[in-house]
């Protein structure tokens, strides 16, 4: 027996959608369309918050996502690093230390820094900025390192003794940071564990790391949101299109401001998908009823 | 039964180390600070080890497939081929002049080998990010199944839905400003309620099955029977 | 002595403490305290009983989470915990499990956990050491590898407790794509809503932590979940007197009070 258009409605096959969701992604990718990029507040605490930091402050920047999620933390890590560099250019007495909890994250650090000319190779490497790379272990590393900077994060990124690096020279513990620094900013790139609440546990509390911003997925922004709520956090970028909203905030458009139409045109899919299986629900149960 | 493989000795070994980490982290004891720090480099250690023991599982899965000819057993000769020569090109490697841009030391970490930096980031890297992108599909596929107003709650789920979808999509927010407004308020505030209730549930639901593993009432983690 | 701006949590701990031995004695002299029904643990028994009727396999995961992390370690404890409900019926009925692991060093707790269950109902030759697998330490590769499980063995049932991540939702729809029936459970609130639309039951946060102790009915561990509602209960008054008194008086007392 033939189905009505109400139960083909209430049970489209699964790989139409699929294809749908194909071509509305790869449409917009080929053929941009310029829509437009409101800003929200939580985005612009975060920029606000980076711009804020003094000459003489200290931003600590953690990558703690990896290559799959790199469609959302990428742009979002590539528009904090254009950022930082930038003020530090305008507040030379800035200092950056960048440093992982998920392997990968810190090789996509290192891929970004020298796309943007910085690394080992740069002369002030290791004066103005240090990359530890990664430290392993999660929480556990989170609470070793800041306990002992030198002893956990012995070599850096490139292989170097960290007690050859001039910023690095003094600076054991997370305590000595902050005694340094009157004011540091903590910027974490994150798509998952070890992620925020870990950092909150081992430094926010026992060290006082109070100025935090959090770029992450979109699935993760509402259990950030308790946290903007308390003020244990300054503000988020929300996914890919937090992400965007950054790149005009910093007037860089990159890959984040590319993909937002697809992000658009895929959410009214699925939104659209909803009412015909909602409309096909309802006229069935009307039928039923009758 | 031996006496090492007594249950008391694993209860009795988490009891004490879980007691004196609530101690220390509780109590001002400077004395105890390098212990503490100590403990945790042990974790680590024994973290790192723990990378020995899949190598071995995987072997005694997929060698046995092979020589049995189980089903699918064909996959299990490019896995351990693949397997072999990573962890062999993996080994860090003697280089009498290294190039600049990796240090001073003369042995270079594996990961840097060209080889293995081409298969990492030129196969299991797509390959990681293929099988997340699965996840776009997935979710249009879930929410159209999911979304459907069947009952009251499930209507709110709906509604909610469809508004965190216009907020997110920038075209939504074009269209309507209201959306960002509408949306923001729903995440911040019966999201934040709602995300507080269960985070403090779970941290109490945490707390509880420490104190019953301290006690020895959860022993899942180290035997099983139920 | 105590480290400043931690008297607040070392108090809470220890009131929580002191709840758990109240109920822990009271489980002890016979006073069992009443624990509401949890749809989605009592439909375990449900979901291996129809893999049993189908004749088609159960797979069981306990989360992609190791045991060490403070956060994650515990659903990991409780997935092994209803792992291990899961094996004992499973060996009564006489149903071939499959546990996918993601961690190495869980890989041979899995192993013991399991060949305990089929021993001890008595079936020690059910158990085949084969199908618990360790699939790969990468998320999406152990995902990958969970989901051909499901395609190639047509599971009946999917059952997962324990800490997910972002292969949650994917192993759901795999999942719901053979027919299988899934019981999902998570203390991972980004993954919480995923569970609850893609699974067929889910336990909710706090529930997974019960689970061990609902699935046992041992008494001592009944009174741990009656102890923590007290903490639930000092956390709501808290918060009621919180919100009263910053009304009242403009100041977060409570918060200055606590140290916080």
């Amino acid at each position: 027996m033939s189905k009505s258009v109400w139960e083909r409605m209430m049970d489209v096959d699964r790989r139409v959608i699929y294809l749908l969701v194909f071509i509305l992604i790869m449409w917009p990718l080929v053929q941009p369309m310029g829509l437009p990029v409101p800003i929200a507040s939580i985005t612009k605490s975060v920029y606000d918050a980076v711009e804020a930091v003094p000459d003489g402050g200290m931003i600590l920047f953690s990558a703690d996502h990896g290559f799959a999620s790199i469609g959302e933390n990428g742009p979002q890590l590539w528009g904090f690093m254009q950022q930082v560099f930038d003020l530090q250019a305008r507040k030379p007495g800035i200092r950056i230390i960048f440093f992982g909890f998920w392997m990968e994250g810190t090789l996509i650090t290192d891929t970004y820094l020298k796309n943007l000319g910085k690394g080992r190779a740069d002369p002030n490497y290791g004066k103005t900025y240090a990359n530890l790379g990664w430290i392993p272990l999660a929480e556990t590393g989170m609470a070793v390192w800041a306990a002992d900077i030198h002893r956990t994060s012995a070599k850096d990124m490139y292989g170097n003794d960290i007690g050859t690096l001039p910023l690095m020279k003094d600076l054991k513990t997370l305590k000595d940071i902050v005694d340094k620094y009157p004011h540091v900013l903590f910027i974490t790139v994150e798509s998952g564990t070890p992620g925020l609440p870990e950092f909150l546990r081992q430094w926010q509390e026992p060290y006082n790391i109070r100025k935090i911003v959090v770029a992450c997925t979109a699935v993760s922004t509402p259990g950030m949101m308790p946290y903007v709520g308390t003020g244990q956090i300054i503000g988020v970028v929300d996914g890919l299109s937090g992400a965007a909203q950054y790149e005009v905030l910093i007037r860089k458009p990159g890959e984040a401001s590319a993909g937002t139409d697809a992000l658009s045109m895929t959410h009214f899919l699925v939104i659209a998908f909803v009412v015909i299986g909602n409309i096909g629900y309802f006229a069935m149960k009307g039928r039923k009823v009758s | 039964m031996a006496w090492y493989k007594r249950m008391e000795i694993p209860i009795a070994i988490t009891t004490v180390f879980a007691l004196y980490m609530i101690f220390e982290y509780f109590f001002n004891v400077p004395a105890l600070k390098p212990v503490t720090s100590s403990l945790l480099v042990f974790v680590e250690i024994m973290g790192v080890f723990a990378l020995g023991l899949g190598f071995i599982s995987i072997l005694m899965v997929h060698v046995p497939n092979i020589r049995k000819k189980r089903l699918y057993w064909p996959y299990s000769i490019p896995l351990l081929i693949l397997m072999f020569f990573l962890t062999i090109i993996g080994l860090p490697t003697w280089a009498p002049t290294p190039p600049k841009e990796y240090g001073t030391s003369l042995w270079i970490l594996g990961y840097l080998h060209p080889w293995f930096q081409f298969l990492y980031l030129n196969v299991i890297v797509p390959a990681d990010a293929t099988i997340f992108s699965l996840l776009a599909f997935f979710i249009a596929s879930a929410a159209y199944r999911a979304f459907r107003a069947r009952t009251k709650e499930a209507a709110a789920l709906l509604l909610a839905g469809v508004l965190m979808l216009l907020k997110n999509a920038p075209l939504g927010t074009a269209i309507w400003m209201g959306f960002a407004d509408i949306g923001t308020w729903l995440i911040g505030i019966p999201n934040m309620a709602c995300m507080r209730g269960i985070t403090i549930g779970i941290a109490l639901g945490t707390i509880a099955i420490g104190i019953r593993t301290l006690i020895g009432r959860e022993t899942g983690y180290f035997r099983g029977g139920g | 002595m105590l480290v400043s701006g931690r008297v607040a949590q070392f108090v809470m701990l220890l009131v929580l403490c002191a709840a758990v031995v109240l109920f822990i004695e009271r489980a002890r002299r016979g006073k069992l305290p009443w624990i509401r029904k949890v749809t989605g643990l009592d439909a375990i028994g449900e979901a291996v009983g129809r893999a049993t009727e189908m004749g088609r396999p159960v797979i069981c995961s306990h989360g992609i989470a190791t045991m060490r992390e403070s956060t994650y370690g515990p659903q990991t404890i409780a997935g092994m915990a209803v792992l291990s409900y899961v094996a004992r019926l499973c060996a009564k009925y006489g149903t071939r499990l499959i546990v996918p692991v993601r961690q190495v060093e869980v890989h041979p707790i899995a192993c013991e956990l399991v060949r305990t269950a089929y021993v001890a109902e008595g079936k020690p030759e059910l158990y085949k050491e084969e199908d618990i697998r360790f699939l790969s330490p990468f998320q999406f590769g152990y995902s990958a590898g969970y989901i051909g499980i499901m395609d190639r063995e047509k599971v009946a049932a999917n059952i997962m407790v324990g800490a997910y991540w972002a292969e949650a939702l994917q192993l759901c729809e795999a999942g719901f794509r053979v027919g299988a029936i899934q019981v999902g459970g998570t203390a991972m609130t980004a993954q919480l809503p995923f569970f609850i639309t893609a699974a067929d039951y889910c336990l909710i946060g706090e529930e997974i932590y019960a689970a061990g102790a609902y699935l046992s009915k041992d008494p001592l561990q009944l009174g741990t979940v009656a102890g923590q509602d007290i903490g639930k209960f000092v956390c709501t008054a808290l918060i009621i007197i919180g919100v009263i008194v910053l009304l009242a008086t403009g100041k977060n007392w409570i918060s200055i009070w606590l140290g916080l």
